[in-house]
């Protein structure tokens, strides 16, 4: 399914940074909105901020959000705690357009759903197996999983094991 | 050598009894570093000359023009050779001259005193060199004749043309303010005549049609403004401000109002020193007259926008209008720049630009900024949501 860009991304003003600070915060919500809908659609648990992607630029009108620009926007996400720095360089973060503790929760469910409390399922299986094709989590990356089970840990309903070079997890 | 020349003894027997005092015997003269025939020579020395005389040469004497001197140097001797006086001389000035030596590649000569008496010598040349008593001599002569030396080189040559430099200038800018006050007088009679002119006019209203009257009444007008405020009619500075401030505003006001209720400082200082004709208007005075409007509550006002953009606004005018305006343009075309407000509206692009600054710091516009321009559209980051 194509996604489906809002309005503002065919306004060219929307890409310059508006120096009408109550206009800028309604078009910095825009474009809050956009990044997260946009990695939602694609699946983007990592976003590398020198890719270039269509997220940030229209061709069509030929126009792209200054590395300024970006850089409020990503801001903004970090403010509502919708994205995470991967390190202090600022290259890549972490986008939570469901927050680890969404995820934990999404999983632990199926789990229940499932009846597979007190097994042992490996990290790949939970993710990429045929069994959960159809769920949400799927292709779910494999640090951003990791931080859901920590979650899920912290509220004592799994534990993340490790045996034999290969990581595992068990449900309670 | 060759700077010498010989002349008749006659012709300076009484320059040189003068100077009997200054003489020397048993000289032996040299074109350079080379002996020459001259080897009994008796030399006397006069304030601009030095003459060489000898019993071979009964009729003449030599002579070297203490002018061509530039140097005087003593050659230390020794056992073998006697000390010597060396004479440099300047190039060879060429006079009709019968001479002992018509060419000599030595610049300078050399003076061997056999019978003594180099070190007198040297301080009493040394000494007239010094006094340039010829100099004086063709000063006092030559008053008649009218070839002073036209070109001196030396720091004292350049002093002299700078000098000379210095004052044609400040005749030339003399001159200059002159032709300035003959205009200034010049513009007050056409004033006076112009405003003499419509006096009568209005007088005389039978003769002419009415039509007529406003149209040439029209004319005077835009001449410029009758009777101008100026400093010197006014007791004091403030005085002088407010005074200004009126006339500014009266002349202004149509202007302004046809404009859209506003004009650019500049712009309005342009037209009322052009109105003025003469008694022009300093910037300052412009300037502080318009702060005075508000004070005074004249229907004009000086504003300034955010950007340091400084106009002149109607009082009764807030920019709503031409906002107004601007938005309504904006409706039809989507998108602006300030070039277009200010062709469609007929105001300069500053106001054009202001205006627009404006409206986007009210959330009206929002602005898209690319290498291709800054253009201005409808903030629909508001309106849609």
């Amino acid at each position: 399914m194509e996604f489906s860009w809002p309005w503002e991304y065919d306004f060219p003003p929307f890409f310059t940074l508006q120096p009408n600070l109550d206009t800028q915060k309604k078009q910095l919500e825009a474009w809050r909105k956009l990044v997260i809908d946009y990695c939602h659609h694609n699946k983007i648990f990592v976003l590398d901020v020198q890719e270039s992607i269509p997220l940030f630029q229209n061709k069509t009108i030929d126009r792209q959000l200054s590395s300024e620009g970006i850089k409020r926007v990503l801001e903004i996400l970090q403010e509502n705690n919708q994205i995470e720095w991967c390190d202090k360089s600022k290259k890549q973060c972490f986008v939570y357009w469901k927050t680890p503790q969404e995820w934990g929760n999404l999983i632990y469910c199926y789990i229940i759903d499932k009846g597979m409390t007190n097994t042992v399922c490996t990290l790949y299986e939970l993710t990429e197996g045929d069994d959960v094709k159809n769920e949400e989590f799927a292709g779910l990356d494999k640090s951003m999983l990791l931080k859901a089970l920590e979650t899920l840990e912290a509220s004592k309903k799994a534990e993340v094991i490790m045996f034999g070079g290969s990581e595992g997890v068990k449900f309670f | 050598m060759d700077r010498l020349y010989f002349k008749d003894k006659n012709d300076c027997s009484k320059e040189i009894t003068s100077y009997s005092h200054t003489t020397w015997k048993g000289i032996r003269l040299y074109d350079g570093d080379s002996k020459t025939e001259y080897r009994s020579e008796t030399a006397y020395l006069t304030p601009s000359r030095l003459y060489f005389s000898s019993n071979d040469r009964p009729a003449m004497n030599m002579v070297l023009d203490l002018k061509c001197v530039v140097l005087v140097e003593e050659e230390e001797g020794s056992i073998l050779r006697s000390s010597k006086i060396i004479l440099h001389l300047l190039p060879h000035i060429s006079e009709q001259h019968s001479k002992p030596y018509t060419r000599s590649s030595a610049s300078f000569i050399k003076l061997a005193f056999s019978n003594g008496g180099l070190s007198h010598f040297k301080i009493c040349i040394q000494k007239s060199l010094l006094e340039r008593a010829w100099e004086k001599h063709t000063e006092s002569s030559s008053t008649s004749h009218s070839a002073p030396m036209a070109f001196r080189s030396g720091i004292v040559g350049i002093e002299r043309r700078l000098q000379e430099k210095v004052e044609n200038n400040s005749s030339s800018i003399q001159v200059a303010f002159q032709d300035m006050k003959n205009l200034i007088d010049m513009a007050k009679d056409m004033v006076q005549l112009a405003s003499v002119m419509s006096s009568k006019i209005k007088d005389r209203h039978g003769d002419i049609s009415d039509d007529e009257t406003v149209k040439f009444k029209s004319y005077l007008l835009s001449l410029g403004i009758e009777d101008p405020v100026t400093r010197n009619a006014c007791s004091s500075s403030n005085m002088f401000c407010q005074h200004l401030a009126k006339e500014i505003t009266t002349f202004l006001l149509t202007p302004i109002s046809d404009s859209g209720g506003f004009m650019s400082l500049s712009d309005a200082y342009c037209r009322v020193n052009r109105a003025r004709g003469f008694e022009l208007l300093s910037p300052e005075d412009f300037f502080q007259a318009c702060n005075y409007m508000e004070q005074l509550n004249l229907p004009l006002t000086c504003r300034k926008f955010e950007s340091g953009v400084l106009v002149l606004q109607l009082q009764s005018e807030t920019n709503s209008q031409l906002e107004k305006d601007t938005e309504t343009l904006l409706q039809a075309r989507r998108k602006l720049t300030a070039f277009e407000v200010s062709q469609e509206l007929g105001i300069s692009i500053i106001l054009a630009a202001e205006c627009l600054y404006t409206m986007e710091r009210k959330g009206v516009l929002c602005r898209d900024d690319t290498v291709r321009g800054l253009v201005f559209y409808h903030n629909e980051f508001s309106s849609r949501t």
